[in-house]
């Protein structure tokens, strides 16, 4: 059977050339959405078996577009399709209910064989960003265990972070640093914070010169 | 005579375009969609990460070389001063769909023997570059 897809991006000229994409595989694009809002009524209207959400959209974004969508079609097959790498963004599709999350920078076949998966029951998603994604979900059992979890347990991204933060290194200054979004420095501020067991940044700091993690940089 | 005429004219018309790109989603799907085109007489994705990339467009002969703007590794391989060499009299266009732009580069061989050329130059250049929009 033909699958009946939505597509949700701002950028029209984007937009053309993934559904050039769909139809050459047999798809049948029934509707394209330019904004968030456009997306859901679109979505709740046409019923498509899958939608195809940016997350950068005006007037309403593609999380919040999901969040509805998955809402109100909880039989439809959702998946981002941004430029965002970003971990929150990522953990919050999948927290909404995204079946997938694929990066716009992904190559064509990448991308047709991650659809093609969903409909054998797969996430779409990749390889990285799944490992991110377990990392996460490991994490995040363990914090709500309230066990301090030590160093051991943080991500590279957040080691970068911790060495920063040692240094005396602001949250702005940092997000710069690590060319990162201020808030996705403070979301990893706060996973460091749980991990460490610690209340605040100065005793994140003191923990970390405490364990040498500002050694290997002084040597 | 007007027949011969007539079908020079679509002959010139038609496009040999080169996509250079690593074969992104957007870089496949206007490929795609440009091969639709009966104006197009051929469409290729070459892939950036070859070696011999500019071998390969100059050997395709291509009228238009599209260049993915999103695609990181085009651009840091490729110059456009570097493609418009490779493939002389190329109309080159870099396509940006995070922000539906496009921006179109023509390298026009012309003779300068003075200054005054230069000026001149540029004034036939944008005349037919506002020709054409």
């Amino acid at each position: 059977m033909t699958r009946r897809v939505l597509i949700a991006d701002d950028h029209s000229l984007f937009r053309d050339g993934v559904v050039t994409l769909l139809e050459a595989e047999g798809m049948e694009v029934v509707g394209e959405a330019a904004d968030g809002e456009m997306a859901v009524e679109l979505a709740l209207k046409l019923k498509p078996d899958l939608v195809l959400l940016d997350i950068h959209m005006p007037k309403k974004n593609g999380l919040e577009a999901l969040r509805e969508i998955r809402a109100q079609l909880p039989d439809a097959q959702i998946v981002m399709l941004t430029v965002s790498d970003d971990d929150e963004n990522l953990f919050e599709a999948v927290r909404n209910g995204a079946q997938g999350y694929l990066l716009k920078s992904l190559n064509s076949h990448g991308f047709l064989a991650s659809l093609r998966g969903l409909e054998r029951g797969e996430a779409a998603l990749s390889r990285k960003l799944t490992t991110r994604l377990m990392s996460y979900v490991a994490s995040t059992t363990q914090i709500e265990e309230n066990k301090p979890l030590g160093l051991e347990m943080l991500s590279e991204r957040e080691l970068e972070l911790l060495k920063l933060v040692a240094l005396g290194y602001s949250n702005k200054l940092a997000a710069k640093e690590l060319n990162v979004s201020a808030n996705t420095v403070k979301y990893h501020m706060k996973n460091i914070l749980r991990k460490l067991g610690v209340k605040n940044r100065a005793e994140a700091a003191a923990y970390a010169v405490t364990a040498g993690i500002l050694r290997d940089m002084e040597s | 005579m007007q027949i011969i005429k007539v079908s020079y004219f679509l002959i010139f018309l038609m496009l040999r375009i080169v996509i250079l790109s690593r074969g992104s989603i957007f870089a496949a799907g206007i490929a795609r969609r440009l091969g639709e085109r009966e104006d197009v007489e051929m469409v290729r994705l070459v892939d950036v990460r070859r070696d011999d990339v500019l071998d390969q467009v100059r050997g395709l002969r291509p009228s238009l070389v599209i260049l993915d703007a999103t695609d990181a590794i085009a651009c840091q391989r490729l110059s456009v001063a570097g493609i418009l060499n490779a493939v002389p009299g190329v109309t080159l266009i870099q396509v940006d769909p995070r922000s539906d732009q496009i921006v179109i580069f023509k390298s026009v061989e012309k003779q300068a023997a003075r200054v005054n050329d230069i000026v001149a130059a540029f004034h036939d250049v944008s005349t037919e570059l506002c020709a054409g929009i």
